[in-house]
């Protein structure tokens, strides 16, 4: 070229550094705010949970009487209808994911933070809120619906462990979300863990299923996270601590590497 | 007011292959700081991807690429703090407002809310969106969502800002609009643009110097002018009845192997 004239910048930038913190508010806070303005995000879990909740515990309420002994049924439905909200409404942080790699404007965030990890983090951030708010608002349909809780603790117990499988979940609709940048990626995610989840003591203990689904249900990973939620009110019936304990951490950590291939790929492809 | 050095983009033997498709081979070119300088060529010619590559989103195959000195590969943070950047795809938000898309990408570049909050309003008034700032970019037409891309852009106070088809799918209106405004960065405020487009007034309105790419290679570089005078017209009309136009450079660097560089 011929110009070589001296550049001059006109207004002196600021000084910028890279904090992470405000970033991830900020990313969160952005998060929150998009799925209020889908509320299809937020409604749609919401009710589907609600849902099946009435559903089941309407056919099901005098049935259940006679084969779950002192527990209520409301009691026994409860966890798996809190663990499907959970897997559907992880299905958010895909959503949002994808709704930012798609278009490119993820790109154009981690060229401006040097890092995509914090508009990955607000996502995730904001889906832990959805299943906290709308196991809360299951919670307290359930209680409409006459389930007495054994106290704060317990109602704690149940949303923590939803959240935590919810999380595990979202995880992976992340990854999944980098890798493939599709709404129909993602909802893959979530038909294999809803799928999974009706591969387990549904509608009566584990122990009692027979045939081929008792066999299954004995090695569907699920099936220990529900036990563990059920035994919060003492509903439980093959409750492995260490199995639920195994499988939560396998969830996460298999998230985690999920999102890292993913982001590895990504990168990769460029 | 800080002094850069006088190049403000070096690109040298930069190749790019996806799979077995090598979509750059050797380009080397130099933008000089404070100028408009154009990528032109058809499609397929390598302009996104060297693009892309000198505004970090792409890694070089070979070669080296440097802002203002420092490499993008090796330096590309401080390539990234010197770089605005609106891409070829309208990399928004539609379901935020100017202000938020501002403030939220100010933020993400380490700016406090404040500052970020501040340097929005600042822009939405240069760039005279400030009566769009609270509708939400869906709502927008495509010139003013192109305006806000510009925005954030300028967010950082970049010294050089990579421009990719900026105008492409805008009215004749608009584009003279943005033009206005491209030229008033670049000249009053000294910012180095680089813009790669097909289309060719836009590049004789704009460009003080044209790189002209075909099939991953520079095939010319020089003024609009001196690449006007190294094409005959007549091995394109023939006949020679007015001065070349970049129509005439365009039509024969496209179609014919001959370099003239």
């Amino acid at each position: 070229m011929t110009t070589t004239t001296a550049t001059s910048v006109a207004a002196p930038a600021p000084d910028r550094a890279r904090r992470p913190l405000p970033v991830l508010a900020a990313a969160t806070i952005r998060s929150v705010r998009t799925v209020g303005r889908i509320p299809a995000l937020l409604i749609s879990p919401l009710g589907m949970s609600l849902f099946f909740m009435l559903i089941y515990s309407g056919q099901l309420a005098g049935v259940g009487g006679s084969y779950l002994g002192q527990t209520s049924f409301i009691t026994f439905l409860l966890p798996l209808i809190l663990l499907t909200g959970a897997v559907t409404g992880a299905a958010t942080a895909g959503e949002l994911v994808v709704r930012d790699a798609a278009g490119g404007y993820l790109d154009r965030l981690g060229v401006a933070h040097g890092s995509s990890a914090p508009f990955l983090i607000g996502p995730l951030a904001a889906t832990a809120l959805v299943i906290i708010g709308q196991s809360v608002l299951t919670v307290l349909g359930a209680v409409a619906l006459g389930y007495r809780p054994g106290g704060v603790g317990s109602v704690a117990a149940l949303v923590g462990l939803a959240l935590a499988i919810g999380l595990g979940v979202a995880l992976f609709s992340v990854a999944i979300a980098l890798r493939f940048a599709t709404s129909a990626a993602v909802n893959g995610v979530t038909t294999l863990f809803f799928g999974l989840s009706f591969f387990t003591g549904v509608l009566a203990p584990a122990d009692q299923l027979s045939g081929w689904l008792r066999a299954v249900a004995r090695f569907n990973p699920v099936t220990y996270l529900l036990e563990a939620m059920r035994a919060v009110e003492g509903a439980a019936t093959t409750h492995s601590p260490m199995l639920a304990t195994l499988f939560f951490a396998l969830l996460s950590a298999g998230g985690v590497v999920a999102c890292m291939l993913s982001l590895r790929k990504r990168s990769a492809l460029r | 007011m800080n002094q850069l050095p006088e190049l403000a983009v070096e690109v040298d033997h930069l190749a790019k292959t996806y799979g077995d498709r090598s979509v750059l081979r050797e380009v080397t070119f130099e933008v000089a700081g404070g100028s408009r300088t154009v990528l032109l060529g058809p499609n397929g010619a390598g302009k996104s991807t060297t693009l892309e590559i000198i505004a970090t989103l792409r890694r070089p195959g070979g070669g080296h690429v440097r802002v203002h000195g420092h490499d993008v590969v090796t330096d590309t943070t401080a390539v990234r703090r010197m770089l605005g950047l609106t891409p070829q795809r309208e990399g928004l938000d539609p379901l935020m407002t100017p202000l938020e898309t501002l403030v939220f990408h100010a933020v993400a570049l380490g700016l406090t809310r404040r500052a970020a909050h501040r340097r929005a309003t600042e822009l939405l008034e240069l760039l005279r969106l400030d009566g769009n700032s609270g509708t939400r970019l869906a709502k927008l037409s495509g010139g003013t969502r192109r305006r806000v891309d510009l925005a954030m852009a300028l967010l950082g106070h970049p010294s050089v800002i990579i421009l990719d088809e900026p105008t492409t799918g805008l009215d004749p209106l608009t584009r003279l609009d943005l033009w206005t405004e491209l030229r008033r960065l670049n000249e009053t405020d000294g910012v180095t643009l680089l813009i790669s487009t097909q289309d060719l007034h836009e590049a004789d309105v704009l460009a003080t110097g044209l790189i002209v790419l075909r099939d991953g290679e520079v095939v010319a570089d020089g003024t609009p002018a001196q690449l006007k005078q190294q094409v005959d017209r007549s091995a394109v009309t023939g006949l020679r009845l007015e001065e070349p136009t970049l129509d005439d450079v365009f039509a024969t660097l496209a179609t014919t192997p001959e370099r003239t560089r």
